[in-house]
């Protein structure tokens, strides 16, 4: 089989290429994707199966095909799958391509350094772009009729379950035209703007300093930085906002590129910590025990 | 059964060489296929009122205006008598999401083959597609109507 030279290049020096093709396959396990069943079962079995066997997990074919059904299910449900759909397409691509390149630890690391990069510029973009965000209404919003930031708005705003339940019931009914309340004052308090405010920067802040760590040539200034920097992102962000497809997959990506067994561990480290922060609901516990409210 | 393994052993290692150039000539297709999507995701939002948060352009958890945030009415239009149809949810998410031709159709004609009012058919089909709106001081919400058109169907 073809695959099998790729296979015996890779081992010598297979740390950083082996942990990223693991970590993805494992995300995919514990986050399935797939609104078509026999995709979604096509997706699990390689997943699986590539955990399990590693002549598939170095396989540009399996990727390949994970690449072509992930690209199926985006296209089929276009406009409206989330944008980690898109970049798992993007990311398995570049799994097949380095599996078939004569170096594929140095290919993977570098579509991963430029997709992590890439991806988190964009994003910085748009935040900054928006006046809604600079100026604090989409923290305010959130943290008030998002479900998944409901622990979060009771333990820092200090509001009772009822009343902050009532305010994102306020907040999430529509109104054709100009606004015929007085908003929610007892609940948009000096706390809860402050938290806000807070949110809004350092969120940029830290995306922004992932974006030009990966970005900026290796070796060189912020890049020596790019691993810390973005596993504090991962770190701290997806405790609250539990999207954890997307920071698997942006740990996945961080771990083909990570310099050295340390950071690799601190990758599968915060790998685990994100599936914690999704099996536990700590922020519920905290804020029923620290937060006036029951 | 050895000769064909051998053959194909044979056959895979010839197309190697290939496989390996076409693969250092696409590496950085991953890169070059987000450029893309995402500058086309811009376009459509700044030219198709697509919502920021679609589209692959990496717009998420920067805007309110998600496409599930926003507010779609679809009216059935006889000569004189107009009446609103509750549109289901996935229809109307991806309609409001990206409100331009095929989906803004795809809604007319769901209504438009519900019984209207007098059990006459239905003309035209007028379509509003609202966009959420927070007062920055408190809170209140509001809305913006980014899209109403009005769609002809059926003979009419």
């Amino acid at each position: 089989m073809a695959d099998g030279r790729v296979s015996a290049r890779l081992r010598p020096e297979s740390g950083a290429f082996d942990l990223a093709l693991r970590l993805t396959l494992l995300a995919l396990l514990l986050r399935p994707i797939g609104s078509i069943e026999i995709l979604a079962a096509g997706m699990l079995g390689l997943a699986a199966a590539g955990l399990l066997f590693r002549p598939l997990r170095e396989s540009s074919l399996s990727w390949l095909a994970l690449a072509a059904m992930a690209a199926f299910e985006v296209a089929s449900d276009w406009p409206l799958p989330d944008n980690h759909a898109y970049l798992r397409v993007y990311w398995f691509v570049a799994v097949a391509l380095a599996l078939s390149d004569e170096a594929p630890e140095v290919r993977l690391a570098w579509n991963g350094r430029m997709l992590v990069g890439l991806v988190l510029a964009l994003a910085t973009l748009w935040k900054l772009a928006s006046p809604e965000f600079r100026d604090g209404t989409f923290f305010g919003v959130t943290l008030v009729s998002d479900p998944r930031f409901f622990d979060l708005a009771r333990l820092v705003g200090d509001l009772p379950r009822d009343v902050l339940a009532a305010a994102g019931e306020a907040l999430d009914a529509h109104v054709d035209g100009p606004a015929d309340t007085g908003g929610i004052p007892e609940v948009w308090n000096a706390r809860l703007r402050a938290f806000a405010w807070i949110a809004t920067w350092a969120t940029l802040g830290v995306e922004g300093a992932v974006a030009l760590a990966f970005l900026w040539p290796l070796g060189r200034g912020p890049s020596r930085f790019r691993d810390g920097a973005l596993l504090l992102f991962c770190a701290t962000t997806y405790a609250v906002a539990t999207v954890e497809g997307f920071a698997w997959l942006l740990l996945a990506m961080g771990a083909a590129q990570a310099a050295g067994r340390g950071w690799r561990r601190a990758y599968v480290g915060v790998f685990f910590l994100v599936l914690f922060y999704r099996e536990v609901a700590w922020l519920g516990w905290l804020a029923d025990r620290i937060g006036s409210g029951a | 059964m050895s000769g064909d393994g051998r053959g194909a052993a044979r056959f895979a290692s010839r197309l190697a060489p290939a496989r390996r150039s076409l693969a250092r000539r696409l590496r950085a297709l991953p890169v070059v296929l987000l450029l893309s999507i995402a500058g086309g995701q811009w376009a459509l939002t700044a030219r198709g009122d697509l919502s920021p948060w679609s589209g692959g352009g990496f717009g998420m958890f920067s805007t309110v205006d998600a496409g599930g945030a926003r507010h779609l009415h679809a009216f059935q239009v006889r000569p004189g008598v107009e009446r609103e149809v509750a549109v289901p949810r996935e229809l109307a998410v991806r309609a409001a999401t990206l409100p331009t031709g095929r989906f803004l159709r795809g809604v007319a004609e769901w209504v438009a083959a519900q019984p209207s009012s007098d059990h006459g058919p239905v003309g035209s089909v007028r379509i509003q597609v609202f966009r959420p709106r927070f007062d920055p001081e408190t809170l209140a919400p509001s809305s913006e109507l980014l899209r109403e058109v009005e769609i002809a169907v059926g003979d009419g």
